[in-house]
């Protein structure tokens, strides 16, 4: 495993994907009230979403398991998921003015990557089971709709409007809602993983119960969102500050204390 | 009359207010708000007064911790008590969501998927309380091949009957694969394999490999200058005339007896006569004797010899099956509140998230 050819291929797509993502948030920039060019953008990104989606099927089928692993399979998978998102967003709502803003976003994810080791190691015991990988893929999905709901509420407080209609309000709540169910596959595969590896399904250890605030946050969340004092700001303001949460939980803890999910 | 009747309507309007109150989202808001703030707090603070706080409360069932252990790390721990009791409250709201959906709002498929999820909630804090009041663990028993041990609490014992490494592509140990087998009296409950990831389920008791360890079962000692003999505790050394040395406890690493503190190998010399000739604690532990005359011969420790033994953690928690039903309810829930947020479940009253 990790052999020259089986690293290489990823180190193209990742610098690739990191380029086109980087001109699309330029592009988007300077072609901003300019028509058709602003359409370069969106196919650099939806290029750039190619590339990363190319790669985790060669990392796949490589492995043997979804790439979801590590520094650099994690960060990927939620550049993924934001960028993926906000193409969609495009596409359904029009909404161009959220795609240079995710595009920096997955950017960020994407720096993050390069720091990890990129060869594909085969899975200790320990995470050798279908619920770890459902347990991260749907955690770093839904960290990554958090992230588009955070960016989203930004915007909204900045007083741009983001799509037509009700777009913006209907994007908030799809990246919530949706966010929200993955979290909570990701808690019960967690769980039920804790329970078979470590013999409880629920542990004292602090990235565990930082895990718990952030559901219980977006069950808040969930239940007012819809609810007439709670419209607009408010509920711009609780996807960035729940966006803020997610990452204590997954950078601040990791950073600050000793914790049984050290950066994955 | 009048006044009669007010006074009467008077607790029903009370009642009818509280019930508003417990089944309004606003209620489970803050509540949830509260818990969070709590859980944070607390999570954090405990983990600077003793980042192994978490661990020792994962060492024991719930309700034995919040009764015994608790109490000694107060305040530390004053922020437990308070979850528990926000938690509570928090569940007791959710109940009165799903009863009030029950009564008033049972004819929308749409919102179902979301009952379902309250319930499910419901149902594996239902199990967490089950498995924290009569809930038990037994934790790092050592057992080498061939061995049985009691487990006094779950009134069963565990034999491990054999035991292999299994180790990676460049030779590293990656796992342990050790056959046990769960016993009530002589009778054999259940036996099998177990792996990480892979535990001993029998009912709502499981066996969990935790680890392999070196087990002291003997000491390397020197005599005089160039004998050197291996023993065992139990056992003795010849020393010729008669006299012997006998190994009258071999303590392992932190094992106390009396007010010798292992690691270490306790001798005592006997002449032809069996009467007792002097006696020796000697440890490899810096700042303890390592070396002592007896009757004149100089023995020296110089070093454990240990047996390969697997540890395991047994647990018995009697509300798991609550929680596995509710993680399914749950899960089910949010497949169907998904499906009707996609809009592929009709509704009567039109689009509702949650």
């Amino acid at each position: 495993m990790g052999t020259a050819a089986e690293t290489s291929y990823p180190a193209f797509l990742h610098t690739f994907s990191l380029a086109l993502y980087g001109i699309a948030i330029i592009t988007s920039l300077l072609f901003r009230r300019k028509g058709r060019l602003r359409q370069v953008a969106f196919w650099c990104a939806a290029a750039g979403f190619g590339g990363q989606l190319l790669q985790l099927v060669l990392r796949w089928r490589a492995s043997g398991h979804l790439p979801v692993t590590g520094l650099f399979e994690t960060q990927h998978f939620l550049a993924l998921w934001v960028t993926g998102s906000a193409l969609y967003f495009y596409l359904r709502y029009r909404a161009a003015p959220l795609l240079p803003s995710a595009s920096a976003l997955a950017v960020a994810a994407l720096i993050l990557a390069s720091r990890g080791p990129r060869a594909i190691v085969p899975l200790t015991p320990a995470i050798d089971t279908p619920l770890f990988l459902i347990h991260v893929a749907t955690s770093f999905a839904a960290y990554g709709l958090f992230g588009v709901a955070a960016l989203t509420g930004i915007l909204r407080l900045t007083g741009s409007k983001i799509a037509p209609g009700t777009g913006d309000r209907r994007i908030l709540d799809e990246c919530l809602y949706i966010g929200y169910i993955l979290f909570t596959w990701c808690m019960i595969a967690g769980s039920l993983w804790a329970y078979l590896a470590w013999g409880s399904y629920w542990t004292w250890k602090i990235k565990n119960l930082w895990s718990w605030i952030l559901w219980f946050y977006y069950s808040g969340v969930i239940h007012v969102r819809r609810r007439g004092g709670w419209q607009g700001w408010p509920v711009a303001l609780l996807a960035i500050a729940g966006f803020g949460l997610v990452l204590f939980t997954y950078l601040g803890l990791g950073l600050l204390f000793k914790t049984s999910h050290p950066l994955l | 009359m009048k006044t009669g009747m007010m006074k009467a309507a008077q607790p029903a309007a009370i009642l009818r207010a509280l019930w508003k109150v417990s089944i309004s989202p606003v209620t489970f808001v803050v509540l949830s708000l509260l818990w969070c703030l709590d859980l944070a707090a607390g999570s954090i603070t405990a983990y600077y007064a003793d980042p192994n706080f978490s661990a020792r409360m994962d060492a024991y069932p719930f309700k034995v911790w919040l009764g015994q252990v608790a109490p000694r790390t107060l305040p530390h721990s004053l922020w437990v008590y308070i979850l528990v009791a926000l938690s509570y409250l928090l569940v007791l709201s959710l109940l009165f969501c799903t009863v009030n959906w029950f009564l008033k709002r049972r004819y929308r498929l749409r919102g179902l998927g979301e009952v379902l999820v309250h319930l499910g909630f419901l149902l594996i804090f239902s199990g967490f309380v089950l498995g924290s009041t009569f809930g038990v663990r037994e934790q790092r028993i050592m057992l080498a091949p061939g061995e049985t041990k009691e487990l006094p609490f779950l009134d069963m014992a565990l034999r491990l009957d054999g035991m292999r490494v299994v180790t990676n592509d460049r030779g590293r140990p990656v796992d342990t694969v050790s056959e046990v087998a769960l016993l009530q009296g002589e009778r054999e409950a259940a036996a099998g394999e177990v792996r990480i990831n892979h535990p001993l389920i029998w009912g709502s008791t499981v066996v969990y490999p935790r680890d392999r360890a070196g087990r002291p079962d003997g000491a390397v000692l020197r005599l005089g200058k160039e004998r050197m003999v291996r023993v065992r505790p139990g056992g003795h050394v010849d020393l010729g005339d008669g006299r012997r040395i006998l190994v009258q406890a071999l303590l392992g690493e932190g094992e106390r007896r009396g007010s010798l503190t292992g690691p270490g190998v306790l001798l005592a010399l006997r002449d032809s006569r069996g009467r007792h000739g002097g006696a020796a604690f000697l440890s490899n532990r810096p700042g303890t004797r390592q070396g002592a005359v007896l009757d004149g011969m100089p023995v020296r420790f110089v070093s454990f010899t240990a047996a390969e033994v697997a540890v395991f953690d047994v647990h018995r928690d009697p509300g798991i099956w609550f929680a596995i039903i509710g993680a399914v309810v749950l899960a089910c829930g949010t497949l169907w509140a998904l499906a009707g947020y996609l809009g592929m479940i009709p509704s009567a009253a039109g689009a509702d998230g949650a």
